[in-house]
């Protein structure tokens, strides 16, 4: 039995990032700013569409469904401190999907200019056990 | 002698929105100096860690009108210096003190390393905080946090924390 999934899609705006979730093209994105009023309030929508996306895929693989690999693309200009924790709880699902030998490919696009967004990217990849394909951005 | 230049200030109870307004303000600032973006990150993140600081935790004295929160950006030419202040009840500023003390004691290293660990263990606070604020800030100064608790009564202590981050 499938959990019914539909795409999820959320403008960004100067204080909380886009959200385009479409579970039927397998490609997920997130980016821009992140520093939403309450990002408890916020995220905790998103990590349970996520949550939901790995149940849904792994219920596809079991029944022999395989399709193209997940695309994640990660675009975030910045992100603050509270949003960190639940960007890491989305990666940590991310990392459970790749564990299942589900093809998964993680993008994480930074300012060519911006180290520390890339640091951080690293760090992730490193904190949950996933490969990361990082892209930088010329924002000229 | 460097000369100090007062570029941002507010004075007063702290919206939401007015944080975003002081963010503007600073990100046009640096635009018109010609300074890199890793500066103007810096600063950004600074700015939002320690606002949204005072946004979530202000313990506003009622009819109070001379501890009230209080931000100002100073520059000159070494570096970015910010103050800002608000109320707290003396009964959070033993952990706000000690937690102030750690991340001073560590270097970048020790800060990346407490930051992964506050990640992995951390719970969020109703108020949407994950305690990660202050090594997120003391990550992008590289210099050390200066802290002050004023005493302002029985219950209450004034608030201020120092943020340097130099142009280099």
């Amino acid at each position: 039995m499938l959990t019914p999934m539909e795409t999820l899609y959320i403008d960004g705006s100067d204080v909380s990032p886009k959200v385009s979730f479409d579970p039927f093209s397998r490609t997920l994105e997130l980016g821009g700013y992140s520093r939403p009023e309450n990002a408890k309030t916020f995220y905790t929508p998103l990590v349970q569409w996520i949550n939901n996306f790995n149940e849904w895929i792994l219920n596809a693989a079991k029944s022999g469904g395989t399709g193209e690999p997940i695309v994640f693309n990660f675009k975030f200009i910045y992100f603050n401190s509270s949003s960190a924790k639940f960007i890491y709880d989305i990666v940590a699902v991310l990392s459970s999907i790749h564990k299942n030998n589900i093809p998964i490919n993680i993008f994480w696009y930074y300012d060519a200019d911006d180290d520390e967004l890339l640091e951080t990217g690293e760090e992730l990849s490193e904190m949950s056990s996933i490969p990361f394909n990082y892209v930088p951005v010329n924002n000229d | 002698m460097s000369n100090r230049e007062n570029i941002l200030g507010h004075y007063g109870p702290l919206s939401y929105d007015e944080i975003g307004f002081l963010l503007n303000r600073m990100s046009a600032y640096v635009d018109r100096q010609g300074m890199n973006i890793t500066i103007k990150k810096k600063v950004y993140s600074a700015m939002v860690e320690s606002l949204e600081n005072v946004y979530k935790h202000q313990d506003i004295i009622n009819g109070d009108t001379e501890y009230q929160p209080r931000f100002t950006l100073f520059l000159d030419n070494k570096c970015f210096s910010m103050f800002v202040s608000n109320s707290v009840l003396n009964k959070k500023a033993v952990s706000l003190k000690e937690r102030l003390d750690k991340v001073n004691q560590l270097d970048l290293k020790g800060l990346k390393e407490l930051y992964k660990q506050t990640i992995l263990s951390g719970n969020v606070s109703p108020k949407g905080g994950a305690g990660l604020g202050i090594i997120n800030i003391a990550k992008v100064s590289e210099n050390k946090i200066g802290y002050n608790f004023e005493p302002i009564s029985s219950e209450h202590a004034y608030f201020t924390i120092n943020i340097e981050i130099s142009l280099k």
